[in-house]
């Protein structure tokens, strides 16, 4: 039972670490490539970007249930497994915290450099300080993605440690930047609705338009990365492989949300935000990205949830594995705990800055261009 | 509008009007004096390599593939690595051309039409090889799905049969996608050529295009439509090809990455071989207003961002390859690193991972010689890249008795050397009889860029009177303005 409490715990801070994770690649890539769709959403993925310690933090439970030998992560004991004697290298207790502790400061200093010099250019506008962030941002990318793929190799991708996928980490990568995306909009749009300002002076037919453009191609990637991995680990069908795969198919839940998923974050979203009319009305945008973030809940699930599953003890199928229903609603209440708690935190470093960055003749040439549309 | 010119300043450099463009693209074909020694050397060269191209595809054709350094178990060599390297190359065309097309970046426009070209001449250059490993090339139309009175079919559920289909869609739609951008500026060498013989054939090749509103209107829907068809398949054709290793189970063939790691090489090396080709011709032709530093620039950047790609997948493949614990996982690791072949995976990670580096600095990105070198020593190790996953995993599997080891010979090189050969001869034999870059495309860039704020005025007056009257007739005094009010609804 106690066990059971930790998966959960897991996922649901895996669901709001990975929001917050999302904000920080896409701050990286906005400030090494300049993009003006960065402009209206910059304080929100900062805002996201910041929570990385308090997350950090709420990890340090997860990193002690490693140390002192709990069973979340089977690797941790090793018994007489050959294999698992081979990935020891990589899978000890001591080099796993080590890592955790590794990838929370390097984001969060990295990031708060990024935030820093945003906000010196607030409060002086001296617009030099771009070429530095364009320089740091890139380079934070190489950084980011490096050390994003290994924490997901960590905090997932070892929960079953005989499995391994190389696009796992990428996968990862790309989902959470349409969680983040999704995030966004949802958070500008909904304020615009309301006619809060200075969001629906920010919400351009331009800022609609790059939001929802962003977003249907990430969830083109989606599709593609997933189709690849499925593709490839099914018709290799080698053991330590395929258990990905028959652990989700096997069980007639996992099974149906799975298969929902290619509808509801392919499909769906993909013919929604190709009409231009959803891109032309914000109510729209909100509806399509409110689904969006939806249904990533449901994907995080069925990456992560299924790696938890017990032996069905069936006879005829002695392989068999099942999901119980109870766990996998304490799951649903633990990402609700988690959000209430990652949004609180939000909130709070979100009004701690100004809602949209000042003395940027980028975001001026937006909002004015906006007007005469 | 003003960030978008300020965006736009850099793309043609120099004293410029609708006619200096005009004349100075259009006379690179209508002027055989503006070949030099250097077109001639390039062109020798090149037809003398497609005679050997003769040579090794006769001997082939007439020994069998035995002539190739390939045995058990390394059943694929040279034939597959340089289909692959050719294949990948011509993604950067497509890339330029649709992709970005598609994201309305303004920098494709004077390098879009040679990327085109190329990408078609590197696909010629690829489908030589997988058509012809398959040992009896005459019974080749065995791969298409054709009722027949065997009842034989081929595998549908194999990626080499997928490729059959990805690699004859992406040569079809790309020759499409050429030949309709040309139509215009095919149209406007018609009218200017003098000599009655080439008049008539760029006549025919017009398909009477008179640049009427209906023809523009036709024109962009149809140019729009084949971008949207040739995107997908920058990422299906090198999907496929990563598929044709990743869906067996061969340690080093066997990994998820492949698909996205896969089309990052493409582009990196495409765009490498169209900065090969750029940095040459446009200094030879005078063209450095067109191709300007900024497009370089763009060029280098691009290749750095996939190369990083790239050098992502071989970190990823070596650290799962030990995160794995799979004793043949392990193997294909010490293969690389200790192996009969090691030195050409360091000879791999230095060219593709250390050298692309450099790119960081801005000073070496606007450094013509640097950059060039950078990108031969790109397409060496893309080349590497291809024989280390290829060949140098087949030489050690799983069965230690069947272990081997693979040497190209004569006639391997020649065919690859050959294959160079057709690429020079048919790139540089483009370059004389159509326009590099696209005209009609400079001009309404040029528009753009300068026109906005005159229009009506008498300096545009001035612009447009100085051609003679057919080109009012075909259009080209002017850019095509149909597609212009489309393009402002999405600003």
């Amino acid at each position: 039972m106690t066990n059971q409490f930790w998966q959960a715990y897991l996922f649901g801070w895996i669901f709001w670490v990975s929001l917050s994770l999302g904000c920080t690649g896409l701050l990286f890539l906005f400030h090494a490539v300049r993009g003006s769709w960065g402009l209206p959403i910059l304080r929100v993925l900062e805002a996201g970007t910041k929570l990385l310690p308090w997350m950090g933090l709420l990890f340090v439970p997860i990193v002690m249930n490693v140390l002192m030998g709990g069973d979340l992560y089977p690797w941790v004991h090793r018994g007489s497994d050959p294999i698992l004697a081979k990935k020891a290298f990589w899978l000890n207790p001591g080099f796993f915290a080590g890592r955790q502790i590794f990838y929370f400061l390097i984001w969060s200093i990295w990031a708060t450099l990024l935030t820093r010099s945003a906000k010196s250019q607030d409060r002086d506008g001296d617009l030099n300080r771009q070429q530095f962030r364009s320089s740091f941002g890139a380079w934070g990318m190489v950084m980011f993605i490096l050390s994003a793929t290994l924490a997901y190799t960590d905090w997932v991708m070892s929960l079953d440690p005989h499995w391994f996928s190389t696009i796992f980490g990428a996968w990862f990568i790309m989902g959470n930047s349409l969680t983040a995306f999704s995030f966004c909009t949802i958070f500008v749009a909904s304020r615009s609705l309301k006619n809060k300002q200075p969001w629906a002076g920010a919400n351009t037919f331009s800022f609609r338009k790059d939001m929802g453009n962003l977003m249907l191609t990430l969830c083109m990637i989606w599709a593609y990365f997933s189709l690849s991995q499925f593709l490839i680990i099914w018709s290799g069908n080698l053991p330590e492989e395929i258990t990905y795969f028959t652990r989700r198919f096997n069980d007639p839940m996992l099974l149906t949300i799975g298969t929902l998923l290619i509808f509801c974050q392919w499909m769906i979203p993909l013919l929604c935000l190709f009409a231009p009319r959803t891109k032309r009305q914000t109510h729209l945008l909100l509806k399509v990205a409110t689904w969006i973030m939806f249904v990533r809940f449901f994907d995080i699930f069925w990456a992560v949830v299924p790696f938890f599953m017990v032996p069905a003890h069936d006879k005829a199928n002695p392989m068999r594995m099942i999901l119980e229903p109870g766990f996998a609603i304490s799951c649903g209440v633990a990402t609700l705990i988690f959000g209430a708690v990652w949004g609180i935190i939000f909130g709070i470093l979100y009004k701690s800055e100004n809602a949209l960055p000042t003395f940027d003749p980028r975001l001026q040439d937006l909002m004015e261009a906006d007007v005469h549309v | 509008m003003a960030s978008s010119n300020a965006l736009n300043d850099e793309l043609i450099t120099g004293e410029q009007s609708y006619k200096t463009i005009n004349d100075r693209i259009n006379n690179i074909v209508l002027n055989p004096g503006k070949h030099g020694v250097s077109w001639w050397m390039v062109f020798l060269i090149g037809f003398g390599l497609l005679q050997v191209l003769g040579m090794a595809l006769f001997w082939l054709l007439w020994r069998g593939v035995g002539v190739w350094g390939i045995n058990k178990p390394v059943m694929w060599g040279w034939d597959i690595i340089n289909f692959v390297w050719w294949i990948g190359i011509g993604h950067a065309g497509t890339l330029i051309s649709a992709i970005l097309l598609l994201l309305r970046q303004a920098w494709r426009t004077s390098i879009n039409r040679f990327a085109e070209a190329m990408t078609i001449f590197a696909v010629s250059c690829a489908g030589i090889f997988p058509a012809l490993h398959t040992g009896r090339p005459w019974v080749d139309y065995w791969l298409f799905p054709y009722p027949n009175v065997v009842g034989m079919w081929p595998q549908f559920r194999s990626p080499l049969l997928w490729d059959v289909f990805a690699v004859s869609t992406y040569a079809t739609v790309s020759i499409l996608f050429w030949a309709v951008g040309l139509l215009p500026d095919i149209a406007s060498l018609r009218d200017k050529s003098r000599n009655k013989v080439v008049r008539s054939v760029y006549g025919i090749l017009s398909l009477g295009w008179t640049g009427s509103v209906k023809h523009w209107h036709r024109y962009e829907q149809a140019y729009i439509l084949l971008a949207g068809l040739s995107t997908p398949l920058v990422l299906s054709v090198h999907t496929i090809v990563s598929f044709d290793f990743a869906v067996s189970i061969v340690p080093g063939w066997h990994t998820t990455i492949f698909p996205p790691y896969f089309v990052a090489g493409a582009v990196y090396a495409g765009f490498a071989m169209v900065l090969t080709l750029a940095i040459p011709v446009r200094a030879w032709y005078g063209l450095k207003d067109y191709i300007t530093m900024r497009h370089i620039d763009w060029m280098a950047k691009v290749m750095l961002a996939t190369g990083l790609i790239v050098f992502y997948g071989y970190i990823l493949e070596m650290f799962y390859g030990m995160y794995s614990g799979n004793v043949f996982e392990l193997g294909l690791v010490k293969n690389r690193l200790y192996g009969p072949y090691a030195w050409s995976y360091f000879m791999l990670l230095f060219c593709n991972g250390v050298v692309p580096q450099l790119l960081w600095f801005p000073k070496i990105r606007r450094n013509l010689v640097a950059l060039w070198l950078i990108c031969q020593v790109v397409s060496i190790g893309m080349w590497l890249e291809r024989f280390v996953i290829i060949s140098v995993s087949l030489l050690r599997d799983f069965l230690p008795s069947s272990w081997g080891f693979f040497t190209p010979t004569m006639w391997d090189i020649g065919l690859f050397l050959g294959t160079m050969g057709q690429f020079m001869f048919l790139m540089f034999g483009f370059l004389r009889v159509l326009p590099m870059i696209n005209v009609f495309e400079m001009k309404e860039l040029w528009y753009k860029m300068t026109g906005h704020h005159h229009t009506g005025t008498s300096a545009d007056h001035g612009a447009h009177s100085d051609k003679p009257a057919s080109d009012e007739a075909t259009g080209h005094g002017g850019p095509p303005l149909l597609g212009q009010p489309a393009a402002d609804k999405g600003e």
